[in-house]
């Protein structure tokens, strides 16, 4: 720039603090120069219409999701439930991270209300980022309420089980489910619950049972395994116990349900570490536990 | 300033000398030359008679949480990395600051209550002057209501429209309608929208005229059902549906209630979702067949300016667009989801300009704030997009399809041999070219991300970086990601844009729009 020739307006610049605060923009009007030609060219650049846009074509996957796979209902009674989980290691940075997340065994569950025996500690939001296989969110992030409760409605289309993931500063939650009706949650074609131990549906279409059974919380699971991936599943509580998966570094990465004396319409569950501490590794992101084993 | 007046100048189908381009950017300065005193009180020459306001018509399009780099993002996703989007077109832009009178990264509540009332104020406060503390957690009492865009446009006859992916009475939409020291108090805040309540804001005079979005649950009790089946929040047992309808107002809760709308339908109050709308990406599976917000966009308009018309009115109408789930999706370290909605967010700005006067509307584009979030690596492009030959490549490149090498591992060249590589971390694994400062997205241990058991948005195993569930990786564990306090891109085309340069507070939204409409 030609420093002689805009002296004055560096000048003026200098004199003038910028446009960044109320009022500021008045003072910028332009109609001091509206006979001046050029600063019509300016007035007209803003009154032009841009080109329009080119866009690329994506993929379908990329574009749009995929609509929902059909689940089949079948008559459950509508029922209530209870889901009480302790979590005294308040300070462990582990919840920190990601809190822990719940997930309903009610699938097509209507109601969540998740409450705190501490109210100077209350979970400060709840994420429920996770519907298997479906909707993904029904609701993304939500504050609780002043009173630490937070009720959560799912999409009654969306016919998944959700998840909550809560993040818990201390005490105690309890989460109140109530459902108007549940979809089948056999060892079906869809296997739903399983999905949120990481089994996919190319996995669940292999699986075979290996006739392994295993004995849990006075209730039989059934072994099934397909291409290394290894599942215990009770047809009695319609629920699975564990996944076992090959794992980077020679390991299997064991993902394993900590259910406690289920009964319909009630689940008492402990946190993963209050049941096996002499887990190697644990993931307290859900309330799963996750640990690697020697393959 | 000429290397960046000529080419701007040169894409409008001009190309000037250099001597007319210096001229020309004298003159993009000129208004401040002409303040003497650097006041504006001589700048309005004297007149009997009002002018007629700049411009008839205003739009304000916000992108929540859409920072520079969501933007630099989408537009590899949506126009590849040599295209434009509508935003790049937009011919005037400067940069917006945006921190609040209490925190250096800012929250929705404060950054857009600044720009729809001229004044900064504290996080989590929805537009009430700076003296309010969040939620008066010290008792205090709270400070005055701020004076609204809105309020201001209602006052002087203008129809006014509100449309939002978000719930309706979610942070950035209700700082246009409404006064409240906690943004969290959405109850409040849509009683604060309904004309017979004793709340009611009375500065919107009769009502808006248009409030589109999501949040149904706010507007009926908890012991009812919405029709979509899901409950709804109000303790007080009313059903502010009914209420609404019985002030006047025309309801509709659907894709085929929103295709109905006609401009006699106005004042008219559309809830197509519980609670927020669907991301874009998901939009197709929503059981209300809701619109999208380009669809919503043009409706308002369409409406709004009959309404306008029918009024009379010299003055036309103020709109405000939010594509709210932007920051959604980059809370939960979801980036694809996030810029498919701020791809729509510049589809529906295209198609405002498509559908406006732009010698009598103002359209202003922005965001309220900026995210964790950043585009990096060393990414090389498209390899059809490359002024040379590679000599040798490889499938997780050539793979990628147009569209998803944002999302991809970053794939590199070797300058010695020609060929291309994928870029490896200190450890010997890959790593994606989006990633986040912190959130859900953080790993205790890496691993490569197409081999990555990080559970994604839907609570699977992805398949890798390029699958739309993909959370992306974060340096510092948080359940959710976090805003971040870098300026946003302030973009603004017709009457009054030119005005817009340099460095700005983000209350200069305010001035800019109110100065054009003369409120």
């Amino acid at each position: 720039m030609n420093r002689t020739r805009y002296a004055p307006l560096l000048l003026a610049l200098a004199a003038c603090a910028p446009p960044s605060g109320a009022g500021s923009a008045s003072a910028a009007a332009p109609d001091s120069a509206p006979q001046d030609p050029l600063a019509a060219e300016l007035r007209a650049l803003a009154r032009t219409q841009p080109a329009p846009v080119v866009r690329r074509a994506r993929p379908a996957e990329l574009t749009r999701r995929p609509a929902l796979p059909a689940v089949e209902a079948v008559d459950y009674p509508s029922a209530g439930g209870r889901l009480r989980i302790s979590y005294a290691e308040a300070k462990d940075p582990k919840f920190e991270r990601g809190g822990i997340v719940l997930r309903t065994f009610a699938r097509n569950a209507q109601r969540f209300r998740l409450t705190t025996s501490d109210p100077e500690n209350r979970p400060e939001q709840v994420r429920l980022p996770a519907l298997a296989d479906g909707h993904p969110h029904a609701q993304a992030v939500q504050a609780l309420g002043p009173d630490g409760s937070f009720t959560f409605a799912r999409n009654p289309t969306a016919p998944q089980q959700g998840t909550a993931s809560v993040a818990l500063p201390g005490g105690e939650l309890i989460v109140d489910l109530t459902w108007a009706e549940l979809i089948d949650r056999g060892f079906g074609p869809t296997w739903n619950d399983l999905v949120a131990l990481g089994v996919t549906q190319a996995e669940r279409e292999r699986m075979q049972p290996t006739g392994e059974q295993v004995e849990r919380y006075g209730h039989t699971f059934e072994v099934f395994a397909a291409d290394g991936v290894e599942l215990a599943w009770s047809a009695e509580l319609h629920l699975p116990l564990y996944v076992v998966r090959p794992a980077a570094g020679g390991l299997l990465e064991r993902t394993e349900l900590v259910s406690l004396d289920f009964e319909p319409g009630e689940l008492d569950l402990k946190l993963p570490h209050e049941l096996r501490p002499e887990a190697e590794r644990m993931d307290f992101v859900d309330w799963r536990a996750k640990h690697l084993l020697p393959r | 300033m000429d290397r960046l007046l000529r080419p701007l100048l040169r894409s409008r189908g001009r190309v000037p000398s250099r001597g007319r381009v210096q001229r020309l950017a004298l003159l993009a300065l000129a208004p401040l030359l002409t303040l003497t005193s650097c006041s504006g009180d001589a700048v309005r020459a004297s007149s009997d008679a009002p002018p007629a306001p700049e411009a008839r018509n205003a739009i304000l399009f916000v992108g929540d949480g859409m920072g520079i780099a969501t933007v630099s993002a989408t537009r590899v996703l949506s126009v590849g990395v040599g295209g434009d989007l509508v935003l790049d077109r937009m011919p005037f832009t400067a940069l917006s600051r945006t921190a609040t009178t209490d925190h250096i990264t800012p929250d929705s509540a404060g950054t857009m209550s600044a720009m729809i009332t001229g004044v900064n104020t504290n996080n989590g406060v929805i537009s009430m002057d700076p003296s309010t503390e969040r939620r008066d957690f010290n008792g205090d009492g709270d400070g005055a209501p701020l004076t609204t865009l809105v309020e201001r446009a209602k006052a002087a006859g203008m129809p006014v429209g509100i449309v939002t992916t978000a719930r309706v009475t979610h942070a950035t939409p209700a700082a246009a309608y409404g006064h409240i020291n906690e943004r969290t108090r959405e109850r409040e805040l849509a009683l604060q929208l309904l004309p017979t309540d004793a709340t009611y804001n009375a500065a919107l005079g009769d009502g808006l005229d248009l409030l589109m979005g999501g949040g149904r649950r706010h507007f009926l009790p908890r012991e009812e059902l919405d029709e979509e089946g899901a409950p709804g929040r109000r303790r007080d047992g009313r059903d502010l549906r009914a209420e609404f309808q019985a002030a006047g107002y025309h309801y509709v809760w659907n894709g085929a209630g929103f295709d109905a709308l006609q401009p006699a339908d106005l004042p008219a109050l559309a809830l197509f979702s519980p609670s927020h709308m669907e991301y874009e990406y998901d939009r197709a599976l929503d059981p209300g067949q809701e619109p999208s917000l380009a669809e919503m966009t043009t409706k308002a308009i369409e409406l709004l300016e009959a309404r306008a018309r029918a009024i009379g009115s010299a003055r036309g109408y103020l709109l405000i667009v939010e594509s709210g789930r932007i920051d959604h999706a980059h809370h939960d370290g979801n980036a694809f989801r996030s810029l498919v909605d701020a791809e729509q967010f510049d589809i529906a700005l295209g198609a405002a300009l498509a559908a406006v006067d732009l010698d009598e509307t103002l359209v202003v584009a922005t965001a309220d704030h900026s995210h964790a979030f950043l585009l990096t690596g060393y990414q090389l492009r498209p390899e059809g997009e490359l002024p040379y030959a590679v000599t040798r490549t490889v499938e997780t490149y050539t793979g990628a399809p147009p569209g998803a090498e944002v999302l991809n591992t970053v794939h590199s060249l070797s300058a010695s041999s020609g060929r291309v590589f994928q870029a490896r971390d200190a450890n010997g694994l890959p790593y994606t070219a989006l990633v986040y400062g912190n959130g859900p997205g953080y790993r205790e241990e890496r691993a490569s991300p197409r081999a990555d058991l990080h559970l994604d948005l839907v609570g699977l195993h992805p398949a890798g970086p390029l699958d739309p569930n993909y959370v992306q990786e974060a340096a510092v564990p948080r359940g959710e990601e976090t805003h971040a306090a870098e300026e946003v891109g302030l973009y603004a085309i017709g009457p009054g844009a030119e005005r817009l340069r340099g460095t700005v507070r983000n209350t200069f939204v305010f001035e800019l729009m109110r100065t054009a409409l003369d409120l």
